[in-house]
């Protein structure tokens, strides 16, 4: 493992917890105390009289690495930073600061420019299936794009019906405006139109969403296929946990800008060690009508707090159930826990969530019953 | 593969297809007020082409045996203070007109594209240094600042229409910049930036083309104006130079004369509020069939920023 290349001395306490050990195979992605934060669009007025101006920490130092040919899921509630981390990786929102290595390569410092061949490694496929086609062009131009945008020789490329055809869409589809498409089948043209360069990683944000449930297990099966096929590598983003479970080897979980769990998906479904990722699980729809769910507002007390002024020491400790004062003064660091598991927990050893109980503490309900 | 399509959206799809054009073709069918203004807007072009043709005397030619005569089958409109029939003048004014109002307009128009795309697309100091300054321009009414302009640069053909460009091109910019704001938000843009496309890509194919439709009402809309400002820079000597039969100068000299030979300004006049009300309905119309939800909306304010 070399330390990441940026010289922020703040951030290094971080590292030696946060750099996972790839399990195997070579690290195709690696991230590295990435922090993006957003200025407060603020008037004259308010920046003179206001002695610091506010910022908003949307990703705030998270650091993993992506396995080559492995489905990475980032789980945590809206506003928890996800989609932001990904535009970050993409270079589409700059970076405060921190490192973004595709096979090695520092993607963060690129100009402009230089981001194009990078691009057609990197793909994006965006949460919308209906905005995310320009409207005034037909599925045979979107698709044929990403072709004229990089100069690929003629030969190499694809043919607007072998892209349909891989997404399984039949060819009468590219004659088609993108408004005349279902969700389903817009989806499946994002993903032909990401996949037309053949590139290395895609990530993926909420594929599923806007699709009903047919349509999501059809698009999430089409991932799952061409990846094997294509020995592609995938960032699934997405607040469902039943789509990391059906898909992703390992997951990583966000909150305000920070991770809290990372592992194999198997460890973090089954046996949770961080509160905040038992608590997602206990809510996460399971097709059991007599099972009596909460809501995760319910479950956790009060909602995910802004990252415009996040909580001191562990950024959970208001809604955990398991909080001390500890959890109020210092940051608990990812700490590993071997078989590739991290988590940043001040009393992960101590907490049992098998002790039904624990999960409904008074301290913790008190507030919303 | 094929199995997991989703089987019952194709009809529905297809039957969508055709709609969206004869929508338009059928409001543009019903709207009388679309009908007159592209007649008065065709008459216009073909008068000013074809002023060879149709006008029964050089505009220059002097009949001094009729100076300021009224009607008559000679000089169907009369004849001015030095012989010349006013019909034939005012013929030949649709030439100028014509080639003062499509230049400046298109002027105006590509000047305020360029500076509302770079505004609206790069925002923050950039956007504030173009606002200041279309406000500036705004903040005087279009002839007031033709005529300061003009005092600067000198009257001719050519000054005219830059003035009249400089007075017209912030309101195209305001538009521009608006619906860029308004065209980036949405998340094919960032699609298509994270697919790797180049600025102007961006601009020419997916931005553009959801910025142009209101440009061409704006465009019907600005013709009466240009035409106004500069028969009215004419009208006070500044336009385009004497011999010319402007019909702003028409107008002038109608007026010097107005106690001896009252007609003479009639005929200018008549040319001027046909073609001026001709526009606008155009105008008016296409706004009305591009986009029935703008309609009884002044402007675009309703497409005003949805900043970040």
């Amino acid at each position: 493992m070399t330390p990441a290349q940026h010289g922020d001395p703040v951030t290094t306490d971080q590292q030696s917890g946060a750099v996972t050990p790839a399990r195997q195979g070579d690290v195709l992605l690696r991230v590295r105390d990435v922090r993006t934060y957003f200025r407060d669009r603020q008037g004259i007025i308010a920046r003179l009289s206001r002695r610091h101006t506010g910022q908003v920490q949307a990703v705030d130092g998270v650091s993993f690495d992506v396995v080559r040919g492995e489905t990475l899921g980032l789980v945590g509630e809206s506003g928890s930073g996800k989609s932001t981390l990904a535009r970050t990786i993409l270079g589409l929102i700059p970076a405060t600061s921190g490192s973004v290595t595709l096979d090695g390569r520092e993607v963060l410092t690129l100009r402009r420019r230089q981001w194009r061949p990078v691009r057609r490694r990197m793909q994006m496929i965006f949460q919308d299936p209906h905005s995310s086609l320009s409207p005034r062009f037909r599925v045979s131009f979107l698709l044929n794009e990403p072709y004229v945008v990089h100069h690929v020789p003629q030969q190499e490329r694809s043919t607007v019906d072998e892209l349909l055809e891989m997404v399984g869409l039949s060819d009468e589809q590219a004659d088609k405006y993108p408004h005349e498409l279902s969700g389903g089948q817009a989806r499946r043209v994002s993903i032909a139109r990401a996949l037309a360069l053949h590139p290395d990683l895609l990530l993926a944000d909420e594929p599923t969403a806007g699709l009903d449930v047919s349509a999501a297990a059809s698009i999430l099966n089409l991932m799952k296929d061409l990846a094997r096929r294509l020995g592609l590598t995938y960032v699934l983003i997405t607040h469902d946990l039943n789509v990391v479970g059906y898909c992703a080897d390992r997951i990583a979980v966000m909150y305000v800008g920070q991770l809290v769990e990372l592992g194999p998906a198997e460890l973090i479904l089954g046996r949770p060690k961080h509160p905040y990722t038992h608590a997602l699980l206990s809510c996460a729809p399971v097709p059991d009508p007599h099972l009596n769910q909460g809501h995760l507002d319910n479950v956790l007390g009060g909602e995910i707090p802004s990252p415009h002024d996040p909580p001191s020491g562990c950024r959970f400790h208001p809604r955990c159930a398991y909080a001390d004062g500890l959890c109020e003064e210092q940051v608990p660091e990812l700490e590993e826990l071997g078989g590739g598991e991290l988590v940043a927990c001040h009393h992960w050893r101590h907490i049992d969530f098998d002790d039904a109980a624990a999960v409904l503490q008074p301290q913790a309900r008190s507030g919303t019953t | 593969m094929t199995t997991l399509l989703d089987p019952g959206s194709p009809p529905v799809v297809a039957d969508r297809q055709r709609r969206p054009r004869s929508v338009l073709l059928y409001r543009a069918r019903h709207s009388p007020t679309l009908m007159i203004g592209v007649s008065v807007t065709l008459g216009l072009v073909l008068t000013a082409v074809l002023a060879p043709v149709v006008s029964p005397y050089q505009p220059d030619h002097q009949d001094l045996y009729n100076i300021l005569s009224g009607f008559s089958s000679k000089h169907l409109l009369g004849t001015d203070e030095l012989g010349r029939d006013l019909l034939s003048r005012v013929i030949y004014g649709a030439r100028i007109a014509m080639a003062v109002a499509v230049p400046a307009v298109l002027l105006a128009m590509a000047a305020g594209l360029i500076i509302g795309l770079i505004a609206g697309y790069f925002g923050g100091g950039t956007d504030q240094v173009a606002i200041v300054g279309m406000d500036a321009v705004q903040a005087f009414p279009a002839v007031i600042l033709a005529l300061a302009l003009l005092a600067v640069l000198g009257p001719s053909l050519r000054n005219v229409v830059i003035v009249i460009a400089v007075a017209l091109a912030p309101g195209y910019a305001r538009v521009v910049r608006a619906m860029t704001l308004a065209a980036k938000q949405n998340q094919y843009v960032e699609a298509e930036l994270s697919l790797g496309v180049s600025t102007t890509r961006l601009t020419a194919y997916h931005l553009l083309p959801n910025i142009a439709p209101p440009l061409f009402i704006l465009i019907a809309m600005d013709m009466p104006s240009a035409i106004a400002i500069e028969a009215g820079l004419a009208f006070l000597g500044l336009g385009v130079p004497p011999p010319s039969p402007d019909w702003g100068a028409l107008l002038a000299d109608g007026f010097t004369y107005v106690l001896i030979s009252p007609w003479a300004i009639l005929a200018a006049s008549l040319a001027l509020i046909v073609v001026t009300v001709g526009f606008t309905m155009l105008g008016e119309a296409l706004r009305d069939v591009l986009d029935p939800k703008l309609s009884g909306v002044r402007g675009v304010s309703r497409l005003m920023p949805r900043a970040r």
